[in-house]
């Protein structure tokens, strides 16, 4: 079997349509494939010169550079990057891609063997993708695998401010700002390493940079894209400029808006507690002012024992009415010391607090404490101990009398990172109306209620450790307060 | 129930050393008028009129005097009771109520005055005079011989 054979055989396995041309320019060998293509058969072609597949135009010139291939034939592509036609039987042009591969038959002299692409689909899709870019009314730059700006569409030219024909070709570079200029070559290549779809800087903010030099924020999704056997990848842009000025704008109104809710807030609280003071506070000094007149009018009558009694009881009043004042600043300071966060025996503070409380009561409830924690808890030990006292105080106060078996019942348990606390009691309970302001300053629902100032102070505390608290009462049947704190106070 | 020809005064008042000066006050303006208190709003409500006092044992009115800041039923929620219950027919005394305050706000000051039994509303504590000019204005020269004058007391 000659070389030639061998060549013959190798070109009917191809999927590619070639052609082996002679030292002389005639086609040797062809395949089915370039036949079909061609609109010829395959023996009509044998023999024929090249340039029969070649559009009459460009038949000549041809032949010129055939000759000088020949001198120093080298495996290369033809047709890259410009219009390379062929012609059918029929006279139709076709958009071509050959590939040259020079075939050294010895005594038959230098051959060359050609393979050709039928660009005519891709350059259709080409043509597709460009018009679909330019189309786009975001801007889009596609870059080469070496950084080069291979195709940029109006949206990108009007973005960067460049004209027509300034970016085309140009180092993707000239768009970025020169503060990263250096570093830009290296992210592109990683990107190409990866050659997956994502955002570009996705951790943080990325700038652009216009002709004139001015940079702005941008958003940029990177896309890898395929054409023909090359990896471009399609970067495009979405200038946040005004977009991040809505956003600050909207972020500056709710912090304002924040604000002044907070200021009003506290308006309302300041004008509530301002109201509650003055009226709490300033009633008992009245009692006093009416007992007073009374003493006064004793003493001018003679009858002493009765100014004297009075007296003693404006003074108990002048004392209690000073603890209350003393409490309202208790009240006022919750937040403003420092307190350090230690381990809270949460049980031995219970039991003291219930001792004290109980300690020469004639008739006191009965305790029930269940404390199961797995780990310490860690908060403000005096902070939560005057919780224990105000709730735990409350439950003994007001218990039922009619109930026979009277109960204080304090739990504790751990659900992860908080602690459930709840101080409940089968006493006298609160009416359902009462309970949106059971935590108000002043606020007094009963005969035995002390100064309305427990309750406030409780939920100041509680809140002022991170947790909450709430109630749930009813009347005749007992009060639980529940409480939920963090388990580590920081 | 005896003292037919006298005033019955009710003070309703949570505050103990109030209810003591109001009982004073009145003792010394009309020392044969009759004084009850009431220690809270459930308590004017369930003992003193459900248990007939406030009935029409005689002619002259009954004045009662509510603290308006009370823990419970509040002043005002027991001044409407009392109108319902007059509304009602339970109580069948004529009735002038007075609410007081240590507090001279308007809003509290007001806050009553559209219940039809209330007449006036007085800042603690309980003078000489608050008595005076009351009880001349409810009950005018009815009961003026009873009635101490201020310098008098």
């Amino acid at each position: 079997m000659s070389r030639l054979d061998e060549y013959r055989r190798a070109l009917d396995l191809s999927p590619l349509a070639s052609l082996l041309v002679g030292p002389d320019g005639r086609i040797g060998l062809v395949n089915d494939e370039l036949a079909e293509l061609f609109g010829y058969s395959a023996e009509e072609l044998v023999g024929q010169p090249v340039e029969t597949l070649l559009p009459p135009a460009s038949r000549s010139v041809h032949t010129t550079l055939r000759r000088s291939y020949q001198d120093a034939p080298e495996k290369r592509r033809m047709g890259q990057g410009r219009d390379l036609q062929g012609v059918t039987r029929t006279g139709q042009l076709i958009p071509l891609e050959l590939g040259l591969h020079p075939v050294d038959l010895a005594e038959e002299g230098q051959w060359t063997m050609v393979t050709v692409v039928d660009t005519t689909e891709r350059l259709r899709n080409e043509a597709l993708a460009r018009a679909t870019l330019e189309a786009s009314a975001s801007a889009m730059v596609m870059v080469s695998g070496e950084g080069t700006i291979v195709s940029v569409n109006r949206a990108a030219q009007a973005l960067f401010d460049y004209a027509d024909d300034e970016m085309l070709g140009q180092p993707v570079e000239m768009l970025v700002p020169k503060y990263i200029r250096d570093k830009h070559p290296t992210f592109r290549k990683t990107f190409s390493e990866r050659s997956s779809v994502r955002p570009m800087g996705a951790s943080r903010q990325i700038f652009a940079r216009r002709k004139s030099g001015e940079q702005f924020r941008v958003e940029v999704a990177l896309t890898p894209v395929e054409v023909g056997d090359r990896q471009l990848v399609l970067a495009t842009i979405v200038d946040l400029t005004e977009r991040l000025a809505v956003e600050s704008e909207i972020a500056a109104r709710r912090a304002a808006e924040a604000q002044s809710g907070k200021l009003a807030r506290l308006n309302n609280e300041l004008a509530r507690f301002a109201y509650a003071a003055s009226h709490d506070l300033k009633a008992p000094l009245l009692s006093i002012v009416g007992v007073l007149r009374l003493c006064l009018e004793d003493i001018a009558d003679g009858d002493l024992a009765t100014a004297t009694r009075n007296l003693r009881r404006t003074l108990e009043l002048a004392v209690s009415s000073a603890e209350k004042v003393e409490n309202v600043l208790h009240l006022a300071r919750v937040g403003h010391e420092r307190s350090r966060s230690e381990e809270v025996d949460l049980k031995g503070i219970v039991e003291e607090v219930w001792t004290a409380l109980t300690l020469g009561a004639p008739d006191p409830p009965r305790l029930e404490m269940t404390i199961d924690l797995d780990a310490p808890f860690t908060s403000v030990p005096s902070a939560i101990r005057v919780v224990l006292e105000n709730l735990m105080s409350n439950a003994c106060r007001f218990q039922d009398p009619d109930k026979a078996d009277r109960w204080v019942r304090v739990t504790a348990r751990q659900e992860r990172a908080t602690l459930h606390l709840e101080i409940a009691d089968n006493g006298v309970g609160i009416p359902k109306k009462h309970l949106p302001d059971l935590f108000g300053m002043f606020s007094r629902f009963s005969r035995q209620s002390g100064h309305g100032l427990g309750l406030a102070m409780v939920r100041s505390q509680v809140e002022h450790l991170g947790g909450r608290i709430q109630c749930d009462a009813d009347e005749k049947v007992g009060a639980a307060f529940q409480l939920t704190l963090p388990m580590n106070r920081k | 129930m005896s003292a037919c020809q006298s005033l019955t005064t009710v003070i309703v008042d949570d505050n103990e050393l109030d209810r003591y000066v109001a009982r004073r006050r009145l003792e010394k303006l009309m020392p044969s008028g009759q004084v009850v208190e009431a220690v809270s709003g459930d308590a004017f409500l369930s003992h003193v009129c459900d248990e007939g006092l406030l009935d029409r044992h005689c002619d002259t009115a009954a004045l009662v005097l509510i603290d308006i800041n009370m823990p419970g039923l509040s002043g005002v929620e027991t001044a409407r009771s009392l109108q319902a219950r007059v509304d009602a027919g339970l109580v069948t005394r004529d009735i002038v109520v007075v609410m007081c305050s240590s507090s001279d706000n308007p809003t509290e000051k007001y806050s009553a005055l559209d219940i039809p039994i209330v007449v006036g509303y007085i800042v603690k504590p309980l003078l000489d005079d608050d008595v005076h000019h009351l009880l001349a204005r409810c009950f005018g020269p009815n009961v003026g011989p009873q009635v101490r004058s201020p310098g008098g007391g």
